[in-house]
């Protein structure tokens, strides 16, 4: 564990000079990355001049929902930004210098390159939390504060499998990282409570493709709406969801034909 | 032995993709699955310190083993142990004792000057801090790279990457060092350093190494024994003096003239290969080299110089390659 700790820790200062001599690119990621919380901040504050709730929720909860997605959301892209450069490694074959290192290959293809940006976002949002918590007409409930970071974990180790299982397919097809887009697109749809969508639609992303496991659960659990069934169901599903792309990554591994020399 | 390979066979499979819209349409429906056999149950087996020469044209087979080796990829069939580890099981214990280095790929970040990519080897590698001094000290200084430790790899020349990549991939000390094409696309002054380097480096440490390249000069510099692979099959495995011998069973003869020749005046003396009035090249039986070449020079033409030769390797190969598999070349 120690190993990996300095690891990481080697990879955390190498990102960071990294973005350091590339200041416009991530400059500009940043700014769009600031632009496109406010732009949303500001979306919710015009839906709720027109109206006191949204599918029965108030506009701080609805706020809590959103916060919350966007914390997920970066705290994925934080831990996990290696997945977008890992096609290139794939096609011009350095993957193959990273399979023949003496630690974790998934973990040096994933946490590639920590982004300190994404980690400088978090204090702001979880400030954001605390006051949008803070606001609520509800009971204050110490046991749902100590689940909320229960949940979050879990929705976490979700994000990471569904990472895994999109370098998996990269590593598989050398073609582009397309299945994290399909996390990133989703997320969109789960910044709102999963109330706003009809029933099938509800079904389809808690049980086929889990976003509001993942975004939306940790939220109703703040807000004490989740019951203990569904708490069970998220967690059988993290189980399953992390373990299975854990075992997809490895009998992948054992079939990467690596790129032509 | 260090390395010991027995019937190792690797099939790669892919799909047909026939040119055009309509077929890549049809593609997204039914590929057809095709088989390509890169390397066919070869065995060889290679012992403490030796360097190794594998050549082969292109598509051979030789960066597949290498990768079988490493551990990269799993083989279809046949066994294989370095150092009493099975490669493809990625052991850690075998991984910190073997370094990979690629010519066409690169391990170093790009954006960061090379040390900093040093340093994460050391961490991964878990190099003692002593010990990552000493070796870094020593390989800076016999690949002379002092002054570009701190410049962005991007910004370094193609032989000076190359030397880093060198570096990177032996601060742990390896004992088996698999080099594929390290003097690809590097001028002749960058890879005689490299040659150099790795000459030293075999002799000093006794690191088996297994050296696969274009250059016959690598080869005919670093290696006694060579392996020649040729559509995933061994065809010539032994010393590389023997393969002249037994190959090109003649020497050259490269003579200058104080003024023009007629062909007619030393076709005697052997087969003319090359003929410019001022200058010949000519074959001889590689025995009675050195009694056609007194001969020549106690003759009455008017001789300048006179050079004795061995063959150019690659042409050695090439002659094998042309003549296609035959397994009298077995040695």
């Amino acid at each position: 564990m120690k190993k990996y700790f300095r690891v990481w820790k080697q990879l955390a200062v190498m990102a960071s000079e990294s973005y350091m001599s590339n200041r416009i690119e991530y400059g500009s990621y940043f700014l769009g990355k600031i632009i496109r919380f406010c732009f949303l901040m500001l979306m919710i504050a015009a839906i709720f001049s027109h109206t006191g709730n949204m599918a029965g929720y108030t506009k701080y909860q609805v706020i809590i929902f959103f916060l919350t997605s966007f914390l997920i959301d970066t705290l994925g892209q934080a831990a996990f930004r290696g997945v977008y450069l890992f096609r290139e490694d794939v096609r011009q074959g350095n993957f193959d210098y990273t399979i023949s290192k003496p630690l974790n290959s998934l973990f040096l293809v994933l946490s590639r390159l920590p982004d300190f940006l994404d980690v400088i976002f978090i204090f702001p949002l979880v400030a954001f939390l605390f006051y949008a918590f803070s606001k609520l007409d509800i009971f204050y409930n110490p046991q749902l504060l100590a689940y909320y970071p229960v949940f979050l974990m879990l929705s976490f180790l979700m994000v990471a499998g569904i990472h895994v299982i999109s370098v998996t397919l990269t590593m598989w097809t050398m073609e582009s990282e397309s299945f994290i887009w399909v996390l990133r697109n989703t997320t969109f749809l789960s910044l709102f409570p999963p109330e706003v969508y009809s029933g099938s639609i509800q079904l389809f992303f808690t049980f086929v493709f889990p976003i509001i496991v993942i975004f939306a659960f940790p939220a109703k659990v703040l807000l004490g709406l989740l019951t203990l069934k569904m708490a069970l169901v998220a967690l059988a599903m993290t189980f399953v969801f992390f373990g299975g792309s854990l075992l997809l990554w490895k009998t992948g591994l054992k079939h990467y034909s690596s790129a032509s020399s | 032995m260090i390395i010991q390979v027995k019937n190792l066979s690797k099939t790669y499979e892919y799909y047909k993709k026939a040119p055009g819209i309509w077929a890549s349409v049809a593609g997204l429906f039914h590929r057809e699955k095709l088989y390509k056999k890169a390397v066919k149950e070869i065995s060889f087996e290679i012992g403490e310190g030796e360097l190794v020469g594998f050549l082969g044209p292109n598509g051979a087979g030789k960066t597949t083993t290498l990768k079988m080796l490493s551990g990269i990829l799993y083989p279809t069939s046949g066994e294989a142990k370095v150092l009493g580890h099975t490669p493809w099981k990625r052991e850690a214990a075998y991984q910190k004792q073997f370094a990979l280095v690629m010519g066409q790929k690169n391990q170093l970040w790009w954006d960061l000057p090379a040390m900093e990519s040093f340093i994460l080897n050391k961490e991964i590698y878990e190099v003692p801090d002593a010990e990552f001094e000493k070796n870094l000290n020593e390989l800076v200084e016999l690949l002379d790279i002092k002054d570009i430790l701190d410049v962005q790899v991007r910004k370094l020349s193609l032989g000076q990457r190359m030397k880093c990549e060198l570096v990177a991939a032996l601060l742990h000390k390896p004992k088996v060092l698999f080099l594929d094409e390290p003097t690809i696309g590097l001028d002749v002054v960058a890879q005689k350093n490299i040659r150099d380097f790795v000459k030293h480096y075999n002799r000093e440490n006794k690191t088996t190494i297994l050296l696969t390249s274009h250059y016959m000069e690598d080869v005919k510099d670093l290696c006694k024994r060579v392996i020649i692979i040729e559509d995933g099959e061994i065809m010539y495995d032994g010393d590389l003096v023997k393969l002249i011998e037994k190959y090109a069973p003649y020497k050259v003869l490269k003579i200058t003239f104080e003024r023009d020749v007629e062909k007619s005046d030393i076709d005697r003396f052997g087969e003319v290969m090359e003929f410019e009035p001022g200058n010949v090249i000519l074959r001889v039986d590689r025995e009675k080299a050195k009694n056609v070449a007194r001969e020549i020079l106690s003759s009455d033409l008017p001789v300048d110089d006179i050079l004795i030769d061995e063959v150019d390797i690659s042409d050695v190969v090439r002659k094998i390659f042309s003549n296609g598999k035959d397994n009298s070349l077995k040695a």
